[in-house]
């Protein structure tokens, strides 16, 4: 009786055990024992694999190659658009100062006309003395009261709508007056912005074109503004034979 | 209690040898699970076909980041281009402006003695005439805000608040030729010059240098802005 409380515990334990091993044989056996007709297509089937895998790791490191190829030249082109809108922005203030943007700001306009009555008067007067030459604007005082205006810290001007540049010549053309090669005629509207007070100043001083002009009679006056607008220069600058000295 | 130790030792070695079994066949079955040579065939084929699929997936992604590569590339490179052309525009607009030095071919005039500021504006305005490139008197680069006049204060001409010292040379750049003819026209600057008894030296250079003039100082000027 004693032998009985633990021999039955022990038959169960050994008859699962039995039961274990049984299961675990077939197993080992079926897997270690595949259709021996497929064996070789499996074989080729898993090198397939292999091969696949190895390929795929290659192409999963060219792609985070290129990933971060591509960000570096997002990040140079971000780059580049700052000093694109920086050299932009320079080159938007220089066009202002060399004449090639419309302007604006206080100012004044002078206004210049051939001195038709005067010339009236002297042939009136003396007939044969009288040259109709002498009372007429001429190239030269358009040139000096353009000067004057300098001067008087002209920061832009034109004549007759020609934006008068550094490299504006003003000269006789014929009858005419060219102004960048441009023929104007009277009556001549010099328009200039700046300080209106210093610019006036300096063309009513006695030995100033302006002055003398005004003095001999010639309808001519000033008027100070607020706010004027002088469009663009409209030739070019171009440069045949003088380069940049040094770098740039 | 002596009876019970009797059946419970071979009971605890039947139990340890069971978990021991237990677990070496659960270890060898996950082994096989892992074995390409241990997997079945239809399965061997599934796998196959994921890693083409997923072969497929990368080669897609792969094309999109060369096409955006290429394309990136040509922005660069246009980019490149703009800033290329920008700068040119910059050191052409400063070379009107005659802020920075320049060299180049062009003519000196040489003039002994002292001359009416408006004569030397009559100077200018002719080199400009004949497509100056560049002036310069004394050294001292014209602009488009240079002041040149007669100071009652120093009984000088003077440009830009500095007295024009004599004999005084005009430097201009551009075709010598031109710039020679143009000075020379009948009734032109040298004949009105002439007639005071001046007689500037005029000599064709093969290069001259230039300064620079000082920037201006805008107070007033804005751009009109576009609309």
């Amino acid at each position: 009786m004693k032998l009985r409380n633990w021999q039955l515990p022990l038959a169960i334990v050994l008859f699962m055990t039995g039961i274990l091993l049984v299961s675990a044989l077939n197993a080992l056996q079926s897997e270690a024992e595949p259709e021996p007709r497929t064996k070789s297509k499996a074989e080729s089937l898993i090198a397939m694999i292999e091969t696949q895998e190895k390929e795929l790791k290659d192409y999963e490191k060219t792609i985070d190659a290129r990933r971060d190829s591509l960000a570096k030249h997002q990040k140079d082109i971000a780059t580049g658009k700052i000093e694109v809108q920086t050299l932009q922005y320079e080159l938007d203030q220089l066009k202002t100062l060399s004449g090639v943007s419309d302007v604006e700001g206080k100012g004044i306009t002078v206004f210049l006309d051939d001195n038709n009555k005067g010339y009236e008067i002297a042939k009136s007067k003396a007939p044969e003395q009288a040259k109709p030459e002498d009372f007429l604007i001429h190239d030269k005082h358009l040139l000096y009261i353009v000067y004057e205006l300098r001067v008087g810290g002209a920061e832009a001007i034109s004549i007759n709508g020609q934006r008068v540049v550094c490299s504006s010549d003003i000269r006789c053309m014929g009858t005419t007056i060219g102004v960048n090669t441009s023929a104007i005629g009277p009556p001549f509207v010099i328009k200039a912005i700046g300080d209106p007070d210093r610019m006036s100043k300096v063309l009513e001083t006695d030995t100033s074109q302006y002055n003398i002009l005004k003095m001999a009679g010639y309808p001519v006056r000033i008027e100070k503004q607020k706010k004027i607008t002088i469009g663009s220069y409209k030739g070019s600058y171009q440069f045949s034979y003088t380069e940049p000295k040094g770098e740039q | 209690m002596t009876n019970l130790k009797n059946w419970q030792m071979p009971v605890f070695i039947t139990f340890l040898l069971l978990g021991l079994l237990i677990t070496v066949q659960f270890r060898s079955q996950q082994n096989y699970l892992r074995d390409l040579p241990q997997q079945k065939t239809e399965d061997l084929i599934l796998m196959l076909k994921k890693t083409n699929t997923k072969k497929a997936e990368l080669e897609k992604e792969l094309g999109d980041l060369e096409r955006q590569h290429r394309l990136i590339s040509t922005n660069v490179s246009e980019e490149e281009t703009l800033i290329k052309q920008l700068r040119q525009d910059i050191t052409r607009q400063k070379m009107a402006l005659g802020i920075i030095p320049v060299k180049g071919p062009g003519i000196t005039v040489t003039i002994d003695t002292p001359i009416a500021y408006f004569d030397m504006i009559d100077i200018i305005n002719e080199l400009w005439n004949s497509q100056a490139e560049a002036i310069a008197i004394n050294n001292h680069r014209v602009s488009s805000w240079s002041k040149i006049y007669w100071s009652e204060q120093t009984r000088a001409l003077t440009i830009d608040g500095e007295a024009v010292a004599f004999p005084c040379t005009i430097k201009a750049t551009g075709d010598p030729e031109k710039l020679d003819s143009g000075l020379h026209l009948s009734g032109g600057v040298l004949d009105n010059l002439d007639i005071y008894g001046i007689n500037p030296k005029i000599k064709k250079e093969k290069e001259l240098e230039l300064h620079a003039a000082n920037q201006p100082n805008i107070e007033h000027l804005k751009a009109t802005p576009t609309p």
